[in-house]
């Protein structure tokens, strides 16, 4: 591309020259340099157009093109989930739907998925496929209201559909926005909030971008409810054990959950954020990041080999972060989804590393503040930087002596900035409901 | 049908009409070509301008999406980064195709561009005219001479004009297009360098008019910042006179009846005074007393002035000032000019044509500039709008920007966009089809070609019309896109009126020759209170337009509607024949344009022998031949003055006996030529005794007794000219089925061979001669939808105003070439044929037929009327010059039979139908007027008298012979009986009158009685529309001499 805009002048001038025929040449300046101009806008708008159109016959002829017939019924609503890892948000909506008695039906691109195997006379589940094949079953669908927790509606490969009335989207953390890939929101109807402060930011890109104004339905975070009932459960059936455990171990644990990638916890400070915990005789749970297990193989190896002779420090790498958060005393993490499920649900510190993150390519790109997360940082737990990781004990110690100290404001924080803890799903359901009637 | 003729060419002639004018305005063409120039720019500067708005526009949005495309080709690969760029472009409403809506002036301007190559590359009248240090209009400059070659200046001027040009323009808004506008720059000068100096001069003066343009974008670019601080400050300070004025304009504006007073008083003296100084004749001038236009002047100064407070104290019209002084000046100077005009004593007397021209220019000129707010938006609204998009971005707004969409918001009332299209469509059709298919309907002989070709050659100028009237609705910023709406609806409703609705007759018209051209000359009363009518209609119009436009929508839907129906009848495209003609005879035209197949022939055969030539042309040696010349509208006494000015005359004619007492039987060709076709019974006054459902039928029964008379004696047939007055062109292949050779002059294969076969007037192609035809039908079509003080602007003194000065007689031209073509070819057309039969031909010529177009030396003329001294082509000796042009065909074609031994066998006959009453004749001596219709035609006497010549078979054993006289009393009718008894053995028929049964050659004289009938004027239309005989306005009974008034008896 870019030698083509090195080139485009000069190949305008002899395409110019090419076409001017002697008794057909009458050009002022001003003409001359608007024709190189339509040149210019000629060749790419061909360019253009012909990517789109394709784009349009990849996407046509791609092998799983003929998708079966859609079921008429239970075409009120629609949930789609990308993948497993969505069921705990849609879980908690599609249940207060069935117990409503309304019918509904879930759409999945993960052949795992449990949300597949919801038994009720009113959802109907659905496997279409993943990526090409879901997306033309998507981009044809028929439904009153779709839910998707797929940001980039519209402008990545998920298209709107004719046939659907309203997308709604849900969204599925409590933090701001400033992550989101750019362009993640604006051509939804409607998106279902966590707090506040998505509100602020969302429009704030409205305005910017001068889209059309979205309902913002303050709903919460529905995948909360599941995590609140499973902790409240295991609260109840677990007391004893419990106990027992702070009584063998005279020693708290430690969840350390990063994110992946360069603005990641270990990747930033690796074996030195873990050493000083690891001397000062705390339990430890590493938790890498998937992505970080899938991609940072050598990063995680080193590490495991490290620490392979301490059953102080443990790898939890399964799916399910319920244990290790029930377990921990306190979370060390950096901007992972888990510090505020940590915090919210089990009312537990958290401390984080203080790191800046490169935003391009994100919403946050767009937005003049920073991320409401970062500014809150500090009343969730301690902070780390790359000076006082070293003394990482010491903050730990600090936090755990008076457990008392952040749940305060933990729990302040919550009712401001968090809508409808545990009854998130209702809410959701009842919006719904509204939406169709 | 080419791309150029549909695109260009209506530009070219647009153009044309512009440098016309302006040559007529200051005579000079040099400076023509300067201002033609000038007017070119200024008129498609607008779009210009709205062009480089939105490529700003596209720039700015293109600068504010810039940092996001870098980010999202930084951070996504692949299809998502595609994605995300299409996501991009949506949110700014941008698409890539926009970069292309900046060539929508390139468009424009391309048309324009082309046409004015074409118009001034060949434009002949600049041959030999020099220009300032130019000596050659139509050459390169050749300013310095080098040995053997000359150096061009001009074309070295205007590159560095051009490159200067370029230079501002890229360092403003593209430096990386600098290299290509130096390239372009370095082209033209390649392409322009050999051209003629007068296309060079133009395109530097289009280069000097781009260069300025820069300029002032520049400086308005760079001292928009600064002038927006200092408009702050000023507004702080406000003059106690500049307070005085937005009270004024705040209370004008309050007071709404007022303000619409002075509006409608402002129209009203704009009206009189632009029509007073528009109309072309000294007349109305005569006409209007010096207090009316005093009184108009006064009024369009008060309002100007009060108009000029106004405008001052709206600080929202950007660059007023410029415009105020623009404004100012001129109406001072048109003030000035009209007192001067007035007051100053030897302008009433003897008034120079450039002042009064500049004055009517100026005048006209006058309301454009006035309404400012159009001119000034129009004009000025791109070049702020520019300044805003290249600067409005700074400071905090930034952030808002960078999204900021570039959404035009569509202010178009819909209904008021539909009932702007409906007038259009209306209008336009009225104009271009309609119109023309009334002029057409009435007289389609003398248009000579089908109303196909008149349609489609009118399509693309009415697209043409509709598109730019269309577009300057649509471009019109909000503000005055009412007020444009105004003008395009009111000017539409004006020619609807007039064309379907006021009755005004015109009075007919002969070969596009008004009968009564005094009709048109408006009395003072018509031209006062028409001029305030049409205001306050317009006013009514526009009130109820803003208000209801629905009924403006539906009313002109409704014209609309009346219009095409009626059009439908011609099933314009695809077939020849017209159904309103359905009558017996079918009625079909053939084109004058050379259809595809022909003009193919013509490329491949240099001298096309043009079809039926043996058969219409070819002699028998050893037969009999008898040909009729009937040369139309002839006049008897120019025969005296051939024998007087041309002493060959008499000798070359030497075997003719000229009948100079022949007296006509009617006034016009229609009544005349059924009774010189056929006898006495086909008279005015018998015709209505002939069977046939109509009058047409009649005469045509004229055509078939000389048919089967012909025929009963065994004689090859041919006819050629005005056939229709009995046998049009689908006849003509029923005749050649009766094996009688046909020929219709607008048979182009003879005009071609003609044009191919001769040097002179070769220069004109059939193609322009048809477009300069159309045009002059919708002229035609045009003087009835006009004001009545306006039809003088069309149509004058028997001049159609078409291209103002240049061709003057294109409608004499086009009638006459295709007659001439065939008249001045006789001798290379004729062969002689060995066969037995004999031959009878029977030539019925236009040509002597008033428009003229042959000049003394026979040449053909379009730019002037043949007789250059002149007024008009009825004045002066045109008449005499194509008849005298005729007879010197005759003349050498006579020369080739002698010389191919059919001559003395032959006997020819040259008749007329009537004289010619624009001429004083010769032989009147006692110069007096029967007062035969009316008190219309001073010259009457030469209209009732008729040429008549015949040269008997075997007459030329007598070498010393000259012309002989026979002043025995003659009818044109007698050339029917002449023509009979030239054939052998002929036995008059039975029912046949008295006088058909004697050889009027040998009567006594003495005995004789010939009637002369004045009828009214007859088109095909009324024929059709007639069911029994002509109508006899007057008629006299002729004795003995018919230049003794004593021998004139009116009958009643």
């Amino acid at each position: 591309m870019k030698k083509w805009c090195a080139y485009k002048h000069l190949l305008a001038f002899v395409l110019l020259v090419i076409y001017i025929q002697p008794a057909h040449a009458y050009l002022d300046p001003g003409t001359g340099s608007m024709l190189l101009a339509a040149l210019v806008g000629i060749v790419s708008t061909l360019i253009f157009t012909l990517r789109s159109f394709w784009h349009k016959i990849r996407v046509s002829i791609s092998p799983s093109s003929s998708h079966s017939t859609q079921n008429t019924t239970y075409q009120n609503i629609i949930f789609y989930s990308e993948g497993s890892q969505y069921w705990n948000t849609y879980l908690p909506v599609i249940s207060a739907l069935h117990e409503k008695q309304v019918q509904c039906t879930y759409l999945s691109s993960d052949i795992q998925d449990a949300g597949l195997q919801f038994k009720s006379p009113f959802v109907h589940t659905q496997y279409i496929g993943k990526n090409n094949k879901a997306y033309t079953y998507l981009n044809l669908l028929k439904a009153q209201i779709c839910v998707l927790t797929t940001p980039n509606f519209d402008v990545l490969q998920i298209r709107r559909s004719k046939g659907v009335r309203h997308y709604t989207h849900i969204i599925h953390a409590p933090t701001d926005i400033h992550l989101y890939k750019l362009f993640g929101f604006d051509f939804y109807d409607s998106i279902m909030i966590s707090g506040p402060h998505q509100e602020k930011s969302i429009r704030f890109l409205e305005e910017l971008r001068q889209t059309a104004p979205k309902q913002m339905y303050p709903v919460g975070c529905t995948y909360m409810d599941v995590l609140l009932e499973k902790k409240q459960k295991h609260q109840t059936e677990n007391a004893n054990i419990k106990t027992m455990k702070t009584q063998s171990h005279n020693s708290h644990t430690i969840l350390v959950a990063p994110t992946w990638g360069e603005s990641g916890l270990l990747t930033q400070y690796g074996i030195s954020i873990l050493q000083p915990l690891v001397d000062a005789g705390f339990n430890i749970i590493v938790r890498p990041h998937p992505q970080s297990v899938a991609m940072e193989t050598e990063l995680i190896g080193n590490l495991q080999e490290s620490f392979k002779h301490t059953e102080l420090l443990t790898f939890d790498t399964t799916p399910d972060n319920f244990a290790s958060m029930t377990e921990a005393d306190i979370l060390i993490s950096d901007r992972s989804g888990i510090i505020f499920d940590f915090c919210f649900i089990f009312e537990k510190p958290v401390i984080t590393n203080k790191s800046s993150a490169i935003l391009l390519g994100m919403e946050g790109n767009d937005l003049p503040w920073n991320a409401w997360e970062l500014d809150i940082l500090n009343k969730i737990g301690a902070t780390i930087n790359s000076e006082s990781v070293s003394q990482i004990h010491h903050i730990v110690e600090n936090s755990l002596k008076n457990p008392n100290q952040y749940k305060e404001s933990i729990t302040q924080l919550r009712n401001q900035y968090l809508y409808n803890l545990g009854s998130a799903g209702q809410k959701a359901a009842e919006q719904l409901i509204d939406l169709i009637t | 049908m080419t791309f150029y003729s549909i695109a260009i060419s209506p530009i070219e002639q647009f153009l044309h009409m512009i440098l016309q004018f302006l040559y007529t305005l200051i005579s000079n063409y040099g400076f023509s070509i300067i201002l033609l120039s000038i007017c070119v720019n200024l008129i498609l500067l607008p779009v210009y301008m709205l062009a480089e708005s939105l490529q700003s526009k596209e720039l700015a949005i293109r600068n504010l999406m810039h940092s996001k495309l870098q980010e999202i080709k930084r951070v996504f690969r692949g299809q998502e980064q595609f994605m995300m760029t299409q996501t991009l472009y949506r949110i700014h409403n941008y698409h890539p195709i926009m970069g292309l809506r900046s060539m929508g002036s390139l468009l424009i301007q391309i048309p324009f561009f082309l046409a004015a190559y074409n118009l001034l590359k060949h434009f002949e009248p600049f041959a030999g005219l020099s220009f300032l240090f130019i000596s050659d209009l139509q050459k390169p400059d050749a300013l310095i001479p080098l040995g053997r070659f000359t150096i061009n200046i001009l074309p070295f001027i205007m590159t560095i004009v051009n490159i200067i040009a370029a230079q501002i323009y890229t360092r403003r808004k593209n430096p990386q297009a600098l290299f290509s506008t130096w390239g372009i720059a370095l082209v033209f000068l390649l392409i322009l360098y050999s051209s003629p100096s007068a296309l060079v001069l133009y395109w530097t003066c289009n280069n000097i008019f781009s260069l300025l343009k820069n300029l002032i974008l520049e400086y308005r670019a760079s001292h928009k910042a600064t002038s927006d601080l200092d408009t702050s400050l000023l507004t702080k300070q406000k003059s106690t006179v500049q307070l005085l004025t937005s009270q004024f304009s705040q209370w004008l504006s309050d007071n709404k009846k007022i303000r619409n007073t002075i509006l409608t008083l402002w129209g009203i003296a704009t009206y009189l005074l632009a029509s007073y100084a528009l109309i072309p004749s000294n007349r109305l001038r005569g006409l209007v007393p010096n207090t009316l236009i005093n009184f108009a002047g006064v009024l369009l100064a008060i309002t100007a002035l009060i108009l000029l407070l106004k405008y001052r104290s709206v600080p929202h019209i950007k660059g007023r000032s410029t415009m105020l002084w623009v404004y100012g000046i001129s109406t001072c100077l048109a003030l000035i000019l009209l007192v001067y005009y007035i007051y100053v004593p030897e302008y009433k007397v003897e008034l120079t044509i450039v002042k009064i021209k500049l004055l009517s220019f100026m005048l006209f000129a006058l309301p454009n500039v006035f309404f400012l707010p159009i001119s000034i938006k129009i004009l000025y609204r791109p070049f702020t709008k520019f300044s805003l998009s290249d600067n409005g971005v700074s400071g905090s707004s930034i952030d808002r920007l960078r999204y900021a969409s570039a959404r035009v918001s569509k202010n178009l009332n819909p209904t008021h966009l539909w009932a702007v299209i409906m007038s259009l469509i209306s209008g336009l059709i009225l104009i271009f089809f309609a119109l023309p298919s009334q002029i057409f309907m009435s007289a389609p002989i003398e248009i000579g070609m089908s109303f196909s070709t008149i349609a489609s050659h009118n399509a693309p100028y009415a697209i043409t019309a509709f598109l730019a009237l269309f577009t300057s609705y649509i471009i019109a910023p909000k503000r005055i896109k009412l007020f444009v709406a105004y003008i395009l609806v009111g000017a539409t409703s004006l020619l609807l009126i007039y064309a379907l609705i006021v009755p005004f007759d015109l009075g007919r018209m002969d070969h596009f020759k008004l009968i009564f051209p005094q009709r048109i000359v408006p009395t003072l009363p018509i031209y006062f209170l028409e001029g305030v009518g049409i205001i306050l209609f317009i006013k009514y119009l526009c009130t109820h337009f803003k208000t209801k436009p629905i009924h403006v929508l539906i009313i002109n839907s409704v014209f609309a509607l009346i219009l095409i129906i009626p059009l439908l009848k011609f099933s314009i495209w695809g077939t020849h024949t017209i159904s309103s003609f359905n009558t017996t005879p079918q009625t079909a035209y053939q084109d004058l344009q050379p259809s595809s197949e022909t003009s193919k022939k013509t490329s491949n055969q240099p001298n096309p022998q043009p079809h039926n030539v043996d058969k219409m042309f070819s002699f028998s040696t050893s037969g009999e031949n008898i040909i009729v010349f009937l040369l139309d509208m002839a006049n008897g006494g120019h025969i005296q003055r051939m024998t007087e000015e041309e002493p060959d005359f008499a000798r070359q004619f030497k075997d003719f006996v000229w009948y100079p007492n022949t007296l006509s039987i009617s006034t016009f060709t229609t009544p005349s030529k059924p009774a010189m076709l056929a006898g006495w019974r086909f008279t005015p006054e018998h015709i209505k005794n002939i069977e046939g459902e109509n009058l047409a039928q009649k005469v045509i029964a004229s055509y078939d007794t000389m048919f089967s008379t012909f025929e009963k004696y065994n004689y090859d047939i041919a006819i050629s000219g005005m056939l229709y007055y009995g046998a049009d062109m689908a006849q003509c292949s029923t005749l050649e089925i009766r094996d009688i050779a046909c020929l219709d002059y607008w048979d182009t294969s003879y005009t071609s061979y003609w044009l191919a076969n001769t040097t002179q007037n070769s220069n004109e192609s059939n193609q322009i001669a048809v477009s300069k035809q159309v045009m002059i039908v919708n002229m035609a079509g045009l003087l009835r939808a006009v004001p009545i003080t306006f039809k003088q602007r069309i149509y004058d003194q028997g001049n159609w105003n078409l291209y103002l000065s240049l061709y003057k007689n294109q409608a004499g031209y086009n009638a006459a070439l295709p007659e001439w073509a065939v008249l001045d070819s006789l001798d290379t057309l004729s062969s002689t044929t060995k066969s037995d039969r004999n031959t009878f031909k029977y030539i019925h010529t236009n040509l002597t037929h008033r428009p003229y177009a042959l000049d003394k030396n026979c040449v053909l003329r379009n730019d002037v009327f043949p007789d250059e001294q002149a007024g008009n082509d009825f004045e002066g000796d045109a008449a005499y010059y194509t008849l005298r042009c005729s007879l010197i065909s005759i003349e050498r074609w006579i020369q080739w039979l002698r010389d191919n031994g059919v001559y003395d066998n032959t006997k020819i006959i040259l008749v007329s139908d009537h004289g010619n009453d624009f001429t004083v004749d010769p032989m009147n001596n006692a110069h007096f007027a029967p007062k035969l219709m009316g008190q219309e035609h001073e010259y009457m006497f030469s209209r009732a008298h008729v040429l008549l010549m015949v040269k008997d078979f075997y007459t030329s054993t007598d070498q010393n012979k000259s012309l002989q006289i026979d002043e025995r009393l003659m009818s044109n009718v007698d050339s029917a009986t002449i023509m009979y008894y030239s054939i052998k053995n002929y036995q008059a028929p039975e029912h046949a009158l008295p006088q058909d049964k004697i050889d009027p050659t040998k009567t006594n004289r003495s005995t004789r009685e010939i009637p002369i009938y004045h009828t009214s004027f007859y088109n095909w239309v009324d024929l059709v529309k007639e069911k029994k005989g002509f109508k006899i306005l007057e008629k006299y009974v002729v004795k003995d001499n018919i230049f003794i008034p004593s021998n004139w008896s009116y009958i009643k």
